[in-house]
């Protein structure tokens, strides 16, 4: 038999209740009695909470293999603080992938995927991929409903990737944004796959017909590539030989197929970021390679067409352009982050750089402190930042591991993996 | 103006306007099925809540008025002194305005709970629970 409640209220009347409560507070109320966490544990209640609780996003930092790395509130920038780390099921050769409405993607490298609530710790492996020798997965990305619970998953990669990787290991270069690295014709070893998971089917399917034209990134020589996704589009850059991002290519999920157009990318502009500006549209963040200034740019007519001028001041944007293509952007609504590489002294030139390694002059610069997160708020053109304390992360692992880093905008909730 | 009579637990007789009584949409109900001849009978609810419930609606009704000069700061003064009560009492106040289906007292006393429960560690939660359910007893 139940044990006496301290309730002097129906359960209908405490659910309500409880279902106001922010999150943490809610996990808390789970300890007061045995009945009450029963109450907050039902569907029934999760799913009435999940569209009464307002939950902020936030901003995660993330190093791919050991967990969060910093969360800050997306509307004010203020950290976040988690109680306990790591609150995600890390292991070696994990990454988390991708994010969706309180749901994460997570991979590894042999096309095991496992999807995560980390407020519920709730957890669910997908049937794994055929991944054989020479496959490689470039991009994943999680889409949940929000009219309904259930989620789908993609993931696009090459196959016959070896020949590609071995090549470019052998290179172990990392990519000055000027200076493209002439590689052999690849067009014929990169034929792209994609699947896509259903949660509701529980299989994966096989999507054929590419964009003309469609060339996947390489993992290994690029920053963090990641696709977005974004009422009801899949965004994604294809690349040209030089491994630059020259088309955005977008896969529409209703009809599950890819938009016959892709959209270039003019020359003489740098794609920052995909994100979603305050009237929840996408946008795209895209750099004035020359003058270095950054603007907000969306997709009309099948062209990329520049809005606005985002009103970053130049003080806090790198002077070099070394520097500049290693800065990460990524926004929501109407605040921007940029992790900023800080040029402590003149050893960071361009034209000192060899290119080659993560030495300079015999120093390892991955010793160098020299990485700044800034808060910029658009809202109302007001502009303000706020430099946080971390992460001081050294910059050397940005250049050598580059595609362990993901940035995301996690919005909390108790949706079921 | 039409008059409807709200009879509360101990039998004592309330007298109010109709449009007030129809925010509730449980006397409203009653109206519609009964007519407004005899009393309306409320058993579950107590004479000081049901005075206090009428003091509510009465109080946003004429705020929601044209012409009202009540701001919103007002306004949120008297909610706040409202369920500015004992734990038994704000309870009641759930049950009665969740039995009277008065939706906007509901969410009211509902976030009040809500909010004291917030920050409190879980025993402090258990306790004021508790003593809300011997104060009933």
């Amino acid at each position: 038999m139940e044990s006496p409640l301290p309730l002097p209220l129906p359960r209908s009347l405490l659910e309500m209740i409880l279902a106001k409560l922010p999150l943490e507070d809610l996990l808390r109320s789970r300890t007061v009695c045995k009945f009450w966490r029963r109450i907050s544990t039902t569907k029934s209640f999760l799913r009435r909470y999940e569209m009464i609780i307002s939950a902020r996003p936030w901003f995660l930092f993330i190093h791919g293999r050991t967990g969060f790395v910093i969360g800050n509130d997306a509307m004010t920038g203020k950290p976040r603080r988690f109680s306990r780390q790591p609150w995600i099921p890390t292991a070696q050769d994990t990454s988390i992938v991708s994010c969706s409405l309180g749901l994460l993607l997570l991979r590894d490298s042999q096309g095991h995927f496992t999807v995560v609530n980390p407020l519920t710790k709730e957890t669910k492996k997908l049937p794994a991929l055929d991944m054989s020798s020479g496959k490689e997965i470039v991009y994943s990305a999680i889409q949940c409903s929000r009219s309904a619970s259930s989620y789908k998953v993609f993931t696009m990669g090459v196959m016959d990737a070896d020949e590609i990787s071995g090549f470019l290991y052998k290179m172990s270069v990392v990519q000055p944004v000027d200076r493209p690295i002439p590689v052999p014709d690849i067009h014929d070893y990169k034929q792209p796959f994609m699947r896509v998971y259903c949660s509701e089917t529980g299989s994966w399917t096989s999507i054929t017909g590419f964009p003309p034209g469609f060339v996947l990134p390489f993992r290994a020589l690029c920053k963090a590539h990641q696709c977005f996704i974004a009422n009801s589009l899949l965004y994604c850059t294809s690349n040209n030989v030089n491994n630059r991002p020259e088309k955005i290519a977008r896969f529409d999920i209703a009809k599950m197929e890819w938009l016959p157009t892709p959209v270039d990318i003019p020359e003489d502009l740098m794609l920052m970021s995909f994100m979603i500006d305050s009237s929840s549209e996408t946008m795209m963040v895209v750099a004035d390679k020359d003058t270095g200034k950054l603007f907000k740019a969306v997709i009309e007519q099948e062209k990329l067409v520049m809005t606005a001028e985002l009103q970053v001041p130049s003080e806090i944007l790198p002077t070099n352009k070394l520097m500049f293509g290693m800065m990460e952007v990524w926004g929501f609504g109407h605040a921007l982050f940029l992790h900023v590489p800080v040029q402590k002294s003149n050893a960071w030139d361009l034209k000192k750089w060899d290119g080659r390694s993560l030495m300079y002059e015999g120093k390892n610069i991955a010793e160098e402190p020299t990485m700044q997160c800034w808060f910029v708020s658009l809202h109302n053109s007001a502009v303000y930042f706020q430099c946080l304390p971390e992460p001081h992360l050294p910059i050397g692992t940005f250049m050598s591991g580059a595609a362990d880093f993901l940035k995301l905008v996690y919005t909390p909730s108790l949706r079921f993996p | 103006m039409v008059k409807v009579t709200l009879k509360s637990a101990e039998g004592d007789v309330f007298e109010v306007d109709e449009e007030l009584a129809l925010e509730s949409l449980m006397v409203k109900n009653m109206i519609e099925d009964v007519g407004l001849d005899s009393a309306i009978s409320l058993p579950n609810v107590s004479s000081t809540i049901l005075a206090k419930v009428i003091e509510y609606i009465k109080f946003h009704m004429d705020a929601q008025k044209d012409g009202s000069k009540k701001t919103s700061e007002e306004i949120k003064a008297f909610d706040d002194d409202f369920v500015n009560v004992g734990i038994p009492t704000l309870f009641e106040m759930v049950l009665a305005s969740n039995y009277l289906n008065v939706k906007s007292l509901l969410s009211l006393t509902c976030n009040t709970v809500a909010n004291m429960i917030k920050t409190k560690p879980p025993a402090e939660v258990k306790e004021m629970f508790t003593s809300a359910k011997q104060a009933k007893a």
